[in-house]
């Protein structure tokens, strides 16, 4: 593989990768509190990349206008998705596996709806730019992967400077290690979840929009999470900034083994090495062990 | 009172079992009412939009010919079930529509990998199935890749109405050779489709045959949308042209992202690089050539495409008139036989030629129930707009 090539396909890699992080980190962030593998985050990447679409084809043009209104709106579904599907099971002090199971349920039952409703249809963002690339000398970087890696960044900085710096993000760190505890000194922790939730949501939202705008909008958009729960789990349950990494990484990964090892095998090669990882190092690249996952 | 209810009972269980057996063991159709043709398509998940097409067409076709007084002086009624574009669906679909619905014949979803799941059920139950499934191995199910001239046994009750994979990717690979001058290739496909996957091996073939070099074969997975890590090889590799068969919003990513990385390469497509690939790709698409089975430009097609837009608001797409075509093969079929006997219905579908279809003349081979012959459109992609670079095309033949 040529230098140029080489250089190519890490930027190839790397701004999918972004993608893959933010999908990590609003895995992750629910995983700390609750300790669950939430699914029903490509419910909420799916409703976002719809909701952008037609906000974007009917009402607003402008890019970065439909995108911060997407964002907010993925934040409330976030929220009204906790609200509804999982508080209720969370009052009866349901087991972990429950909220796995619900939120895998919602996740399929967003995509049935869409898929049932608005299935038959191709449906493609606006072109929002003329010319899609900028050219370094014989490295090709399209604009929508720059701005996916961008947001990704910039998303994650501020998310970073939150979970220290706010007072809500230090009652999310601290229901992460226990959740019982901060409720005895005062913490609201209904207030703190739905936080979660929002933040999470967020971070679905910008996912299905920036997917939706570089790809298509199709009812199993939300695949796209597993790449990210994936990511999670090598990172290291628990560990957002392992997420991150993992992210980066699967994405560089996959752009240099599909192109030299073929896209049938890169799959065989990247999950067996996954799983001698986890055998090796069960808690992943950053993570803390737990006793209890789902 | 209790005991007379009970008798009523058992007996009225009794009656209906036996009705139940004997009407098992009938013929399919009982001879009065209408005459039921059935139908499953995929009118949901990824290839909704052809699915939907081909029904409206098919829909078309019946309200018309019941105007017109129906077949053998009796109407016909379209039994239609959605497959989802999955095997397993389509095969329930099928299944039901003999055993349940008792059609007399059934036009299949023109995706391969239901066609593939369908064409045993339809052998052991002996109900046609007309379909557009490109993949040789739906009608004749031992194919090779390497041996298409031995195509082997014939599955008697599939029958293939467009040009097979094999015939359509010699369409294009000879118009890129032959009139375009090309001669490296190179190709990008999913092997997960079992259209796409033969599509490739018919270019790959034909390629071969003509001594031009493909100079790189790349697959992606069923489900992905990003490829430009095997784009980026093939930048390097610089062929001609860049062969990607696969469907409608794989193709428009595909070209999208070509565009993007700066390939220089001309993209070559298959018969799913038509609409709604503009909605998709936008201008990334520009200078693509892909075989099609129609040509809107087509002066002789422009009273099917008035009536259609009459009756639903829109201009036909290619599968409008594949529904239009397919069905009116089943009632050429059933008129020819002058019966509604399955079997004599399955035996007029074999021999039928000359069978004058909107799309074209079908004339179809006992051997590999596949039409012979039968040429289509070249277009050109110029901006976003579909354009006429070659109105019938007939490829240069290879052995």
């Amino acid at each position: 593989m040529s230098l140029t090539t080489l250089v190519q396909q890490l930027a190839n890699g790397l701004s999918l990768g972004g993608v893959y992080a933010l999908e990590a980190v609003g895995f992750g962030l629910i995983f700390n509190i609750l300790k669950f593998s939430n699914f029903s985050h490509s419910a909420v990447v799916a409703i976002c990349a719809y909701f952008g679409y037609f906000l974007s084809t009917r009402l607003i043009h402008n890019f970065i206008i439909t995108l911060i209104i997407t964002t907010l709106f993925g934040g409330l579904v976030g929220v009204v998705i906790e609200k509804l599907v999982f508080r209720p099971i969370r009052l009866k002090t349901a087991s972990t596996t429950l909220f796995l199971v619900n939120s895998v349920t919602t996740a399929m039952l967003v995509q049935q709806f869409f898929s049932a409703s608005l299935g038959s249809n191709y449906y493609a963002y606006p072109e929002f730019m003329k010319q899609t690339a900028f050219r370094i000398g014989s490295i090709t970087l399209s604009k929508t992967y720059l701005i996916m890696l961008a947001t990704s960044a910039i998303v994650l900085l501020l998310l970073s400077l939150l979970l220290k710096r706010t007072k809500v993000g230090i009652a999310i760190r601290a229901s992460s290690t226990d959740i019982r505890t901060p409720s005895l000194m005062g913490i609201n922790i209904d207030l703190v979840i739905s936080s979660a939730f929002f933040f999470a949501g967020i971070l679905g939202g910008i996912t299905g929009y920036l997917i939706g705008m570089t790809y298509s909008v199709d009812p199993f958009i939300g695949k796209v999470v597993l790449k990210g729960i994936i990511a999670a789990i090598i990172g290291g349950m628990g560990s957002l900034g392992g997420g991150v990494i993992a992210g980066l990484l699967l994405g560089v990964a996959e752009a240099l083994l599909i192109a030299e090892v073929g896209a049938a095998s890169t799959p065989i090669v990247i999950y067996s090495a996954i799983i001698l990882l986890l055998l090796v190092r069960p808690e992943g690249i950053a993570g803390k062990r737990y006793l209890v996952k789902a | 009172m209790r005991r007379a209810l009970a008798t009523v009972v058992i007996a009225a269980m009794l009656l209906l079992s036996v009705t139940a057996v004997v009407s098992a063991t009938g013929t399919q159709d009982t001879g009065s009412g209408p005459i039921k043709i059935g139908m499953y398509q995929d009118l949901s998940a990824g290839t909704a939009q052809w699915g939907t097409d081909s029904k409206k067409g098919a829909d078309l076709r019946v309200k018309e010919i019941n105007a017109a007084g129906g077949l053998l002086g009796r109407q016909i009624q379209l039994v239609t079930y959605d497959c989802k574009g999955a095997p397993t669906e389509s095969v329930k679909n099928y299944t039901r529509l003999v055993q349940e619905d008792q059609v007399v014949a059934v036009y299949g979803s023109l995706n391969s990998n239901t066609g593939l799941a369908v064409g045993p059920v339809a052998e052991q139950m002996k109900i046609a199935v007309v379909t557009r499934c490109m993949d040789e191995r739906v009608t004749t199910p031992d194919f090779k890749p390497e041996t298409p001239d031995n195509p082997g046994r014939v599955n008697p009750y599939v029958f293939l109405l467009q040009p097979s994979c094999y015939q359509q990717s010699a369409m294009i690979a000879g118009y890129a050779i032959d009139e375009l001058k090309f001669n490296t290739f190179a190709m990008l496909f999913t092997p997960s489709n079992a259209y796409s996957f033969m599509m490739a091996k018919g270019f790959e073939y034909y390629l071969a045959k003509r001594g031009k070099k493909l100079v790189g074969s790349f697959e992606f997975q069923a489900g992905d949308l990003d490829y430009r890590a095997q784009l980026t090889k093939v930048k390097e590799l610089a062929p001609d042209a860049l062969f990607v068969p696969a469907y409608v919003t794989e193709n428009a990513n595909a070209a999208k992202q070509a565009k993007e990385l700066g390939l220089k390469s001309t993209l070559l497509g298959n018969n799913s690089w038509f609409e709604p690939l503009d909605q998709v790709a936008g201008e990334s698409a520009d200078g693509a050539y892909f075989p099609l089975n129609i040509s809107r430009d087509n002066p002789k097609l422009q009273w099917y495409i008035e009536k259609y837009e009459k009756e639903y608001g829109e201009k036909p797409r290619l599968h409008s008139f594949s529904g239009w075509d397919d069905i009116g093969f089943i009632l050429e079929a059933i008129k020819k036989a002058k019966s509604t006997d399955p079997l004599k219905i399955r035996n007029a579908m074999e021999e039928m030629k000359k069978y004058e279809g909107v799309i074209g003349t079908i004339n179809m081979d006992p051997a590999t129930h596949r039409s012979y012959g039968l040429t289509m459109s070249i277009l050109k992609v110029v901006g976003s707009k579909f354009t006429t670079a070659e109105m019938a095309y007939y490829p240069k033949q290879v052995k």
